[in-house]
């Protein structure tokens, strides 16, 4: 895979306290988290900032399902028992390089891409990117054709097959519409930072950064800029906002 | 030919009479409607005017609040859905939407409306997971202690792991 580092002339830097350093992990066990920020809840949310995550393959450890776990609990997301069809919001994807048979274990979703295929592809308009660069699936006019999942080259997104009941109060969910990541919106936007970044730290694994791609002071801007990070499948030009190191 | 108009004419009023009736027995009913509907739990609803009027235009509020939430990530609670339900239905009901005694059913059954919004919504209060509890309240020491800091100051370390 070809390396391609955040092109930074596209960020809008702008000044700002420079006070946030977020999910290093300094120590085994030590993080610093970030000093989070919460948007007043009447403020619309602003292309100001270009919401990311950066994963380091290094740090993640295979057969560890934390992520996927919290992803699942914190949006309701629950398995009717089968497999094939079940709902999957994020998932653990194994790799092995075939000519050093060296394995890399990462978590895979939607990469928040931001010229998203599912957008493009949607006749509704129900598959959207917010000005913050979280992609999602407004479901009150999502009609269930699924042609986002097909157009997807990550297979992040999920169709509802089943009647659902007991649903979380701010996760939605429900039968013939797509979904899929959200990045935690419910919690992003209350200056929170999403389940499966949370659930990784508290594992101690420390392997996945959450935050602001365009603010230059942000520990992901940061980290990027000191060692890059890709983008599965770059080829496509999707310019994802989901970045991974050590693959 | 006088006796014949005269004649319409009380034909007339008579039907008027039923019209208004039968529009006074529906007002009745939606009133009925709710009794034996748990109340709410404030004193007061979050839809401004009169009951007449958050009747007629609850769901024009909810629905512009809807694409505000979801395009712009607006989270006031005025018009939120999930704080209708909060306010509106007891925590631990065993009333589920489409029962006679769920508030978003009650009315809408006699009124002659169906909606689709509980085929995704919570129709009850309290559905949080534990994780979610748990994030929102160490969010919430964190924002406390941000604000308490003393400016200039450079931030601790927060949030050793657990
Ligand atoms: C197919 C599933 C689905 C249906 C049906 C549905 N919604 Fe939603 N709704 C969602 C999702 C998903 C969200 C986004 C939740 C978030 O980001 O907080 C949402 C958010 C909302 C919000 C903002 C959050 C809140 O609780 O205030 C409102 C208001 C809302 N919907 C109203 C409605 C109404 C009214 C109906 C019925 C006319 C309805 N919805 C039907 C899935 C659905
Ligand atoms: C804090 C509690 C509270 C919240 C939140 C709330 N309500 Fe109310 N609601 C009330 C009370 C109390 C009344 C009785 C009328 C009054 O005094 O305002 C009422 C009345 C109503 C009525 C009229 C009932 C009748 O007798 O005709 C409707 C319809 C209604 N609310 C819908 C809603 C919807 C929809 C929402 C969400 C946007 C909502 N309410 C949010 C407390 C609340
Ligand atoms: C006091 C009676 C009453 C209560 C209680 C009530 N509604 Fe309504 N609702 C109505 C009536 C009457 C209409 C139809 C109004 C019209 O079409 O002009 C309606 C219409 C709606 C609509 C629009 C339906 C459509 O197809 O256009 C929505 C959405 C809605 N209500 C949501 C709710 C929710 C959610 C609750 C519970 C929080 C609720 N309502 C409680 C009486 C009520």
């Amino acid at each position: 895979m070809k390396e391609i580092t955040v092109n930074i002339s596209r960020r809008h830097f702008f000044e700002k306290s420079a006070t946030a350093v977020a999910g290093l992990s300094i120590a085994p066990g030590v993080f610093l988290t970030q000093v989070a920020q919460a948007k007043p809840a009447e403020q619309a949310v602003t292309a100001d900032k270009r919401w990311g995550m950066l994963i380091d393959t290094g740090k993640c450890a295979s057969g560890c399902t934390s992520c996927v776990d919290a992803c699942h609990e914190e949006n309701g997301v629950t398995s009717h028992g089968r497999p094939e069809t079940d709902a999957q919001w994020i998932r653990k994807v194994k790799l092995r390089d075939k000519a050093t048979n060296h394995v890399i274990s990462l978590p895979m979703m939607c990469q928040h891409c931001e010229t998203a295929p599912c957008v493009d592809v949607c006749p509704t308009g129900a598959s959207f990117k917010r000005v913050d660069g979280i992609v999602l699936v407004d479901k009150h006019i999502c009609i269930g054709c699924r042609y986002c999942m097909m157009a997807c080259p990550y297979k992040a997104r999920s169709f509802i097959h089943e009647t659902i009941t007991d649903q979380v109060e701010y996760a939605p969910r429900g039968k013939g519409t797509v979904e899929s990541c959200t990045m935690c919106v419910q919690r992003v936007d209350v200056g929170g930072t999403p389940a499966c970044v949370e659930a990784c730290n508290k594992a101690e694994h420390g392997a996945m950064i959450f935050g602001d791609l365009k603010d230059p002071n942000s520990a992901i801007s940061q980290e990027l800029e000191k060692h890059g990070g890709k983008q599965i499948r770059a080829d496509l030009k999707l310019n994802t906002g989901v970045r991974y190191q050590g693959i | 030919m006088l006796q014949l108009q005269q004649l319409m004419h009380k034909t007339l009023i008579g039907v008027i009479g039923v019209i208004a009736l039968s529009f006074g027995s529906v007002a009745m009913a939606e009133l009925d409607a709710l009794d034996g509907v748990a109340k709410p739990k404030g004193d007061k609803c979050s839809i401004p005017g009169e009951e007449s009027e958050i009747r007629a235009h609850h769901f024009q509020y909810i629905l512009h609040q809807r694409d505000k939430t979801m395009h712009q990530g607006v989270r006031t609670k005025d018009s939120s859905l999930k704080e209708c339900i909060n306010c509106h239905v007891p925590e631990n009901t065993s009333v589920r939407f489409g029962d006679d005694k769920h508030f978003c059913s009650a009315c809408h059954k006699q009124a002659g409306v169906t909606i689709d919004c509980f085929q995704c919504h919570a129709d009850r209060p309290g559905q949080i997971p534990g994780i979610h509890k748990q994030a929102m309240a160490e969010l919430e020491t964190k924002l406390n202690a941000e604000v308490t800091a003393t400016p200039g100051t450079e931030p601790s370390v927060t949030g050793a792991a657990q």
